[in-house]
This record gives C-alpha cells, structure tokens and sequence, in this order.
C-alpha cells in the first residue's frame, strides 16, 4: 500500500509540473497574439460577446463549412461577411444591407445591390460577388453553399435606375422543376454571406480551381471584408475584431455613425457554467447561453428581453424525435400516449426555468406572433394531447402494450400483443446540455408513471450528432429549424415531416429532415397529402389558403404524432449585462429584435450600445 | 478479539469506525423512516431552502434532498462494495498464485497485471462508459471500476505472496503432500489476510471516489441517482454560481465522511498489523 502511495504522490506530482509547464506555453502564445492588437482592449471601448465560440478557433475561411469556420466567420454573423438582406425576428419584415429587397413572388425574388456596398480593399460589392457563393455549387461539388442551387435555377442581372443612381437588380429564379420553393430561397438571401469573388476567384486560379485546397485556407490575416468589423487577433482563449472606420454602411445605412464599441471580444468558454459566472461578474457583456433562474442574476445587472416570464422571445422549439420505424414507436396510439405523459407544465417551470410559454399541441408555436396567424385553437383541442396519465394509460393499452409492473409499483418492462418483452427504449442527448437533461429526465419519470419503459440515454455530443441523420435512436431530443428565418413554421413542418429524401436506417444512409423516417413513402400506410402539403405552402401566396394548409398539416401532425413538441425556447438566449453597456434592446425599449449584436438584424445595436461611464 | 482490542485502542480506527459504519447502518436503516420510493416524486419548487419541510431543501427538479440523498448513500455504498469485492478478488487471486507459483505463470500474470496499471484506468472508464448508450447501470459502473482498479491489488498481494513462498511451513506443507490451491488455501491466505483486507477497505474507497468522478462529469448511472449524480446535476443546474449550497455540499460531505473514515481505518489497521510500525 506504501508503494501505492509513493507512486501515486510521485505521479500526480509529475502531473502538475507538466500542468504547469502547459499553462506557460499558452499564456505566451495567447499573449504574443494579443500584444500585437494594439496595445490591450479598454473595457469602454470592448463590447465582450460569447456563447458562438466553444472550441479553439480554427478557420476564418468563409467558404469552409459553418461549423468549421469560427465566429464571427460561422452561421448568421454579420460582423465581417454580410448577406443581401436581414430578417427582422421581432417585425418579420426584411431590412436591407448588402442589398435592398424589391420583390418575392412565386417565380422570382428580387434584390437591388447597394450602390455604396464596399469591401475593405475599396472595391464595390457587386453582382459578380453575390453570384460567385450562391453558385459555387455549380462549379464545385464540396461548396458549403452547394444546396443553394436545388432552390435557385438561375440570377439575373440588370441595371435599372433607382433614386437617380444606376444599381445592379438580382433577380433569384425559383426552380420551378427543383424544389421550387421561393421561402428556402428567402431564408438563403439572409443566411448566405457575400464574398469577395475578386479574393476567391484568385485563390482558386493559385490552387489550380481546387475548392477544397481553397477551404483548409485560414483566411487570418487582414481578410477582405464588407461588414463593420475586421479579424485583429486570436488565440484558444479570445477571438478580437475590431472597428473599420471606412466601413460604407456607416454612412448608407446609420446615419454616419460608427458602431461605438471599437474592439467586439468573444472569449471562449468551454461551458455554460463559466458563461453565466462571467456575465454575472460583468466579464462579459452578452451571451446566449442557458442560464438557468436568470431573475437571481438581475443583481448582477444581468438582464434579459422582458423583466418577467417567460423572459425571452420564443422561436424554437425542442422536441423528442420518435424513430418511427420501431415497434411499438411505429403505433401512432403509442406516440400519442407518449405526447399525454409528459409533464409539459414541469418542463416549463424546472427544467427550463419558466422561459416557456404555456406550449399548445402541434408543430404551430401558438405564442409566437410570427406563427399564431396559423394556429387553430379549435384544432388543437379537438386532436392534441395534453399531459394526462390516466389518458396515456388508456393509449398504451390500445396499442396493444401491456405494462408490467414490479411488486413496488415501479415498472418493470412492457410486452407486446403477442406477450414478447420489447426492449427499454431511450431518449438520446447530448450529455452535459442541462436544460435538454432536466427536460429528459422530468419526460422519462412521466413515462415510465404511464407505463412506458424509457430511460434517458445522455451520450457525448461525439456520439449525439452522427446518431440524429442515421436514425441510430428510438426517441432523441432535437430542435428542428432553430432559427427564426422567413420560412417558418413551413422550415419546421418540414424537417420534421418531410418524406423527400426518406432513407430505410442503417447501411450508412443519412437524412437531414424527417430523421424519425415518418411517413415512408414505400409503406401502404403513406400519407401522399403531407408532402403535398410541404410543397404547396411556399407557393402560396393567399393566407387564407395558407392558412387552411398550415391547419391540416397540424391536424395531420397532432393525430399521427412523429414527434412531441416539448417547450417553446428563444431560438438564442440574449442575456446582456448593463455594468459597463446600456440601451441594450429589450421589450421597454424595442428598437431591435430580442438577438445579440452580432446576429442578423441584431447586429445594428451596435450602434445604438451606450459605454457606462 | 485481541486484534480488535489493539484496534480500538487506535482512536484513529475509532473515530473511522464510528463514521463508516455509522453511515452503513444509516443506509440500511434510515429507509424504515423515509419513505424511498418518492425519492424521484418532485415535492415542489426548484431549490426550495432547507426548511422544516424539506431539511435539506430540493434539487433543481424539485425533489427533496434527503430522500435523494439517502438513496445516492446507498447506491454509492453498492458501486463501493461491488467495486472493492471485484478488484480485490481478483487482484488477490491473480496476485497470490502468480507470488506463489513464480516462473512462466508469474511472468505471464505479472506482465498482464503490468499492462492493466499502465493503461489510463480513468480513460478506460470515461470511454467505455460514454460508449455505453444503454444499460449504463449501477451495476455496470461498479464493474467498470472493479476491472479498471485490480491490478494495484495483484502487484502488492504478489509482493507479500512471494516472500511468503520460501517460509518453513510452506515447505512443510509442501513435503506433505499439499497441492498449491491447498496451500495458498490454508496457509497463504491466512499469512494475508489482514492485509487483503486493508487492500479492500483502500478499494471500497477508491470505487466511491470513483464513481463520484465519473458520475459529477455526467457518465454515471442511469437507472439511479448517487452521489455523484447529484453532484453532477447540481453543476449542471448552475447551483454553484447561484449559492444553491445545498445543492453541492450536503453530498460532497457525505462522500468526504465516507472516504476519510476508510482511509481512518486503513490507516490505523495499518499501525496494527505491521510489526515494523506497531508502538
């Protein structure tokens, strides 16, 4: 035992020396990179950002994938690339930026090219460019922006004449033989970031027109940008943009301001934990991380959207994803009973700590006022489920499950018709995610009361995210269309519902919507209507018969059940300190939507932080 | 009962047995009193304070603490037991006969036990149990820890099993006719037994602490709470950053309490039995 002492003090002693050692290398890599920025970040001018970066920041590159690419490179970041237009989540309406919208119909959605659009060299932002990314997945198969040419079949391009200045006028052709789908062709104009095709089309002339050569680029070093910000510096621990004076929206679009902080820093966390304490200590100033019980922050001057719950502004929404191909998840009775016991109203008030609105049955997000035009109260009460046992009980038993129960009262396992034990089912998540843990912890203890035998299944994020497009779970906690984009709740409808890639599970096969593999279109049980109902919402001009359409898909949805809504979530927790910036955007002082200032249409409250003095 | 007289001599050993078993009989006991099929049942609001509803308070789900704690107790005890009664059996048996036998047999089990104790036994329990996406019980875990943690067992009982060896009455045993089970049987064994013991009550200790760690980085049982469950979900839940102490230090003191009274009595079992330390 002696022995085993010795060698343990002697390791954990060579432990810390190495330790040590590590922590030494570190500090000076990441202080030779940020003494080069200028000589430090004043707190009055350095707005500190978070909850976009968790790993070591390791491409810049706007053509590498989204989730390769670092923030403010990565997903919907205007700070450094921009897209054509933004989409406002609080008016739904679309704000020009790159580009000004003037039409969307079904055939065509136009956009006007902002004549004052400049990249950081000073060359004007042009068609070319727009042209370039939106179709680089014609040129090249591994484009990340490859899938924009399933919507679009060709751009025009005119000069026309608007307000005596002579513009280039873009005209997105909708595929009417593709997808034809003029709402996906909208989401792509404010999620696709413009670049410079003049850089890019040079780089790929160097790299023998090979994308991939082109996409391990880090793309670091005085990048040519069109948005406000540009990359200063960058380590494990920090990533630093900092102000462009020259930026043109500056004059084009907010009245010849600046933005007014000169250094924009995301320091990198590796979890919500570290997250919430350094927003509480006012190290940083926003983030949208979960942060449970936020009304116990606002001493620490944390505050978020509204000052009461639900706190936030709803706009996605967590599910559990059924594998509908496994018995007994392929019973629509079992899915329903499953959707009736579940303790919604504890989901809200524990495991996401009240940031729910009370949740209405169906894929409609009743609260949103974006979505409730499409909602049908009627609708919901006559087909939903609500939490209720004894229902869920009854549900079971006419699935043809019977319950086996231990002589305690818990369950032991469930049986089928034919008396054969059928194997404990589980909800995959990732583990770690705390709110998404409580919520499948508060469904598994409802379940297995209503004589469901599941358990939860918490796996490394690893293992989580190659399981979702394999179909490799029997029930999986997901948020389909996490954004609020302007095709929404069709976007939802669709990643949930949509039969058009369905793929059988296993031999490697993979499906980025309808993961559940609901509704096969080779089974006798097919419902053809809810993919005619997929394809005609985005063609739909007239409300009221968009109106009718949205209404039966969610009829169709609440009776067959492929999936059980669970909350409604802020699509980004936007929780701001006002220790050392003011006049953040909340519901008192609604001049932007309910995002940090980095994202999308959010981005213009950069201009409107005040610096506590 | 004159090796019990000597260790209760020891406040050491007695401040350590009272804490252990004091906390084994609160396990096995307490659950006349409260009433553990509710442990899971929620009572009320998240983190309530301890009151004189809830002594400990509740958990981020609104479960009461004492309950949940009570039912960790046990399931920390079982991991403990499982994972000490499977490392020390094997890790005395792989280690008695490979001392006694020497040559080839030694060779091969010393190589073999070697090899366990340079694999990262800490890794292999991370990987295993994050590969495991079902069925990651109790059970399993103690098993886990109990195959990962054997093999510092084997290399100190074969240690003391093969100075034994070349004794006189080894050798007598031997011109008796004894084979070798008979012999580590009846009169190895008996030679280590108090020190197989020691190894165990180190084991009980380091299956605890283990699952503790395994379970606070969020790969622990899923069928059951324990300590380090709750531990983990208190982290998880931000308990720290919003002072919920209830949430952390009722189970990090009950894991402390256990832990500090098995190495107590390690520690003063140890002043006993060898010669070389007894005053």
């Amino acid at each position: 035992m002696r022995g085993m002492n010795k060698f343990g003090i002697s390791l954990a002693i060579t432990g810390l020396v190495l330790l040590a050692g590590c922590k030494d290398d570190k500090q000076a890599q990441t202080q030779g990179q940020d003494d080069s920025a200028a000589g430090g970040f004043p707190r009055g001018k350095s707005l500190y950002l978070a909850g976009s970066q968790w790993g070591d920041p390791s491409t810049f590159n706007p053509l590498a994938e989204s989730w390769q690419a670092a923030w403010p490179v990565s997903d919907r970041f205007n700070l450094m690339y921009e897209p054509l237009i933004n989409y406002n989540s609080q008016t739904g309406k679309f704000e020009p930026l790159l580009g000004t919208l003037v039409l969307s119909d079904a055939d065509s959605i136009v956009v006007d090219i902002n004549p004052t659009a400049k990249w950081s060299d000073g060359k004007p932002v042009v068609s070319t460019d727009v042209k370039f990314i939106f179709e680089l997945g014609r040129r090249f198969k591994g484009a990340a922006t490859g899938f924009a040419i399933e919507f679009i079949s060709g751009i025009n391009v005119d000069t026309v004449e608007a307000n005596g200045a002579k513009v280039e006028r873009l005209s997105f052709l909708v595929d009417k033989k593709g997808r034809n789908n003029p709402l996906v062709i909208l989401d792509l104009l404010q999620a696709i970031r413009i670049v410079p095709s003049h850089v890019f089309e040079a780089l790929l002339t160097a790299n023998k027109n090979d994308l991939a050569e082109v996409q391990k680029l880090k793309i670091d070093s005085v990048p040519v940008v069109s948005g406000p910000y540009q990359l200063d510096s960058y380590s494990n621990e920090k990533i630093v943009i900092k102000r462009r004076a020259d930026y043109w929206g500056n004059a084009s679009l907010h009245q010849g301001k600046l933005p007014v902080p000169l250094f924009v820093i995301h320091p990198i966390y590796k979890s919500n934990d570290h997250f919430a304490i350094a927003l509480q200590k006012g190290d940083i100033d926003a983030s949208q991380t979960f942060i449970p019980r936020i009304w116990l922050k606002k001493k620490d001057k944390v505050q978020t959207w509204m000052d009461q719950a639900p706190y936030f502004v709803s706009g996605a929404m967590p599910i559990l994803l059924i594998n509908t191909t496994k018995a007994p998840l392929n019973s629509k009775l079992f899915r329903r009973a499953m959707a009736a016991a579940i303790s919604y109203s504890s989901i809200k008030e524990l495991a996401v700590s009240g940031y729910s609105p009370d949740i209405q049955p169906g894929l409609i997000m009743a609260s949103s006022p974006l979505e409730s035009k499409y909602f049908v109260a009627e609708d919901a009460k006559a087909r939903g489920v609500l939490f209720n046992l004894d229902s869920a009980k009854a549900l079971v038993a006419a699935a043809g499950v019977k319950s086996v129960f231990k002589a305690d009262g818990t369950l032991d396992y469930m049986t089928d018709k034919a008396g054969k034990k059928l194997p404990t089912l589980t909800i995959k998540a990732p583990a770690g995610w705390s709110d998404w843990e409580a919520t499948v912890t508060i469904a598994v203890k409802g379940l297995r009361e209503a004589g469901i035998d599941v358990r939860e299944g918490f796996v490394d994020a690893g293992l989580y995210w190659p399981a979702l497009p394999a179909g490799d779970f029997d029930l999986i906690m997901h948020k389909p269309a996490s954004a609020v984009t302007p095709s929404l709740p069709w976007s939802r409808f669709d990643a949930v519902m949509s039969s058009r890639n369905w793929k059988p599970i296993g031999g490697g096969s993979s499906m980025n919507e309808n993961q559940g593999r609901y509704n096969s279109p080779k089974s006798k049980e097919y419902n053809s209507k809810v993919d005619s109902l997929l394809k005609v919402i985005p063609i739909t001009a007239d409300e009221v018969a968009l109106k009718a359409a949205y209404a039966e898909l969610n009829r169709i949805f609440m009776d067959d059940q492929p999936a059980i809504p669970l909350c409604y979530l802020p699509e980004q927790f936007y929780e701001f300190s006002v220790a050392h910036w003011t006049n953040w955007p909340s519901e008192k002082n609604p001049y932007g939507p309910a995002q940090l200032p980095m994202v999308s249409a959010g981005t213009n409250s950069l201009w409107q932080l005040q610096p506590v003095q | 009962m004159k090796l019990l007289r000597n260790l209760l001599k020891s406040p050491m050993f007695v401040i350590g047995a009272v804490l252990f078993f004091g906390t084994i009989l609160f396990a096995i006991f307490a659950p006349f009193f409260i009433d553990l099929k509710t442990a899971m049942d929620r009572v009320g609001g998240q983190y309530l304070e301890p009151s004189g509803s809830f002594w400990l308070g509740t958990d981020d789900l609104g479960r009461d603490y004492v309950k949940l704690l009570l039912q960790g107790l046990r399931s920390s005890l079982y991991v403990g037991f499982l994972a000490g009664v499977l490392a020390t059996t094997v890790g005395t048996l792989v280690g008695i006969y490979g001392g006694f036998k020497g040559g080839i047999i030694d060779d091969i089990l010393n190589m073999f036990t070697n090899l366990f104790i340079v694999i990262p036994s800490f890794v292999v329990l991370i990987l295993v149990s994050a590969s495991l996406e079902q069925g990651r019980s109790l059970t399993i875990i103690a098993l886990l820890i109990g195959a990962t943690t054997w093999p510092w067992t084997a290399r100190s009982v074969r240690a003391q099993a093969s100075s034994l060896k070349s004794r006189d009455h080894i050798s007598l045993a031997r011109i008796n006719g004894a084979n070798t089970l008979q012999i580590i049987y009846k009169h190895i064994l008996p030679y280590l037994a108090s020190y197989v013991f020691m190894v165990f009550i180190m084991q009980v200790a380091s299956g605890i602490l283990s699952e503790s760690a395994i379970s606070m980085i969020g790969l622990g049982p899923m069928d059951n709470v324990s300590l380090g469950v709750i531990l983990n979900q208190a982290k998880n839940a931000g308990a720290l950053g919003d002072g919920i102490w209830w949430g952390i230090f009722p189970a990090s003191i009950i894991i402390t309490v256990i832990v500090f009274a098995l190495f107590l009595i390690n520690n003063s079992m140890e002043g006993v039995f060898n010669p070389r330390l007894r005053k």
